[in-house]
């Protein structure tokens, strides 16, 4: 596994321990305040609580629990540019096949497939680290504000991915 | 292990028992508990003997007090204290008594425990004895204050059963019209309830359409979208159209993202909007009085 770039203290962060589908509503909940709190759009806002309970009911589902860490950053590119930054883990069975996990309408659990495909569209950046029997580490970013031009999906690590995004 | 702690364990059982009970009908002069519900002797006795047996086997198989790890025995001791001491929890709750009253009558047996012991040893009583004893009761402790808290928990989640119950209600809106307004969290056991409900008014009331109403639903995931396609196509099912409502713009742009498509299924921005829907398909419509004053 790699390490993921550690998130910036400065600013508020939250930890949810998610073990069924009733803890979702209150991380999700949380995501959509902390986002309204620092001024995001509603419908920026909604994204980030839809990718962020698309994740923790996975965490429900598939993984026997795990954690939802909650980090205002601010880009260190651009000033004033800030946003939330959503790390997902578990200590699950991990995804074997990512690709497969990442195509619409696929599902182990005889559900709709569309969470992890939509979570990432939902969010400006999206990376997945896992594979078997290792548990899965996610790292999501949604921005206060839209990027003016789509950025380029940045994929080095083995066994992560980041899927292309469309710029909101 | 003394052998006066085994010794008072055996002998004095009854004597202990008896005043335990005795005391416990009336409110400790210290406050730290008040009277014994009379329902609660019989399961304060039970206790008071499953709490001996284990005490004694404990005893004489010479407990060491040097390992952290919560030994096999004292998981066995665990076990067996289990029923009783849940008795005793759900009892209490029942009769609307406190927590710390059940502790405090615990803690008393301790008291007293530790009394007869002193007074029973003809030479001075072992540091460790005391030290094993008040360890048990500490473990005792713990566990029926973990005991208490699962019950509440158990509790809160019935209770929460039945406001779920309460809160998905089926209104017949029109001849032919039911309007389901959905408030809140719905999770797959929610989602099951509301399906029945509905499924029993489109049977009972022959409805032609249903207008589900979104408007109260905080966020639309994937798993809440799943449930109302399930919820929509038990009723065409049944024969009704399904109308859907309230979905905010911010809903829809991200069910777009989302990549959920509701099918064929009429939606409509507002409540009024969908209600004028289902009129129209049922032939009905809403008209001023030819005779109102304008
Ligand atoms: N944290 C996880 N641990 C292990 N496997 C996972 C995890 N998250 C997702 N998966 C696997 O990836 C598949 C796709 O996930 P995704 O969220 O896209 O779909 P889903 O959860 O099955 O359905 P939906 O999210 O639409 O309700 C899952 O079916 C599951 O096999
Ligand atoms: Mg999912």
């Amino acid at each position: 596994m790699v390490d993921l770039p550690a998130p910036s203290e400065e600013c508020g962060s939250r930890r949810f321990s998610i073990q069924t589908e009733a803890d979702v509503m209150a991380v999700a909940r949380g995501a959509r305040q902390l986002a309204e709190h620092l001024g995001f759009s509603q419908v920026r806002a909604y994204h980030l609580a839809t990718a962020t309970s698309e994740l923790a009911t996975n965490l429900a589902v598939y993984a026997g629990g795990g954690m939802v860490q909650l980090h205002v950053i601010e880009d260190p590119a651009k000033a004033n540019r800030i946003g939330v930054e959503l790390r997902v883990e578990d200590q699950g069975p991990g995804i074997p096949d990512l690709a497969l996990a990442m195509t619409e309408g696929f599902s182990t659990g005889a559900r709709l497939g569309c969470g992890l495909p939509g979570a990432s569209r939902l969010m400006d950046e999206f990376s997945i680290d896992t594979s078997a029997h290792q548990g899965t580490r996610i790292r999501a970013v949604k921005w206060r504000q839209p990027a003016l031009l789509p950025t380029a999906p940045i994929s080095t690590e083995a066994g992560s991915l980041a899927p292309t995004r469309t710029a909101p | 292990m003394t052998p006066s702690l085994s010794q008072v364990l055996k002998h004095r059982q009854d004597e202990l028992l008896e005043h335990w009970l005795r005391d416990l009908s009336q409110t400790s002069s210290d406050g730290s508990f008040s009277s014994a519900h009379p329902e609660l002797i019989e399961p304060l006795r039970e206790l008071f003997y499953v709490l001996m047996t284990q005490l004694d086997q404990a005893a004489s198989r010479e407990i060491s007090l040097a390992t952290d790890q919560p030994s096999r025995l004292e998981r066995e001791q665990q076990t067996a204290l289990e029923p009783p001491l849940k008795q005793l929890v759900a009892e209490q709750a029942r009769l609307q008594r406190s927590l710390s009253d059940t502790l405090g009558f615990l803690l008393y047996l301790k008291h007293l425990l530790f009394k007869a012991l002193f007074a029973a040893a003809d030479q001075a009583v072992e540091e460790r004895s005391i030290l094993w004893l008040d360890h048990c009761f500490e473990q005792i402790a713990r566990q029926t204050f973990d005991l208490a808290l699962a019950q509440r928990d158990r509790y809160i989640s019935e209770q929460s059963i039945s406001i779920m119950e309460l809160s998905t209600p089926v209104l017949r809106l029109w001849h032919q019209i039911l309007l389901l307004p959905l408030v809140g969290v719905i999770d797959t056991g929610r989602a099951r309830q509301i399906t029945d409900h509905l499924l029993e008014a489109i049977a009972k009331y022959e409805a032609r359409v249903t207008v589900i109403d979104l408007t109260g639903v905080p966020i639309i995931d994937t798993s809440v979208a799943q449930h109302i396609m399930k919820t929509i196509d038990a009723a065409r099912l049944l024969g009704s159209r399904v109308v859907l409502t309230g979905i905010s713009p911010e809903g829809a742009q991200t069910l777009t993202k989302l990549g959920i498509r509701f099918g064929d299924v009429i939606s409509r921005a507002s409540l009024r909007a969908g209600i004028a829907e289902a009129l129209l398909i049922t032939g009905k419509r809403i008209a001023a009085m030819e005779a109102s004053p304008r």
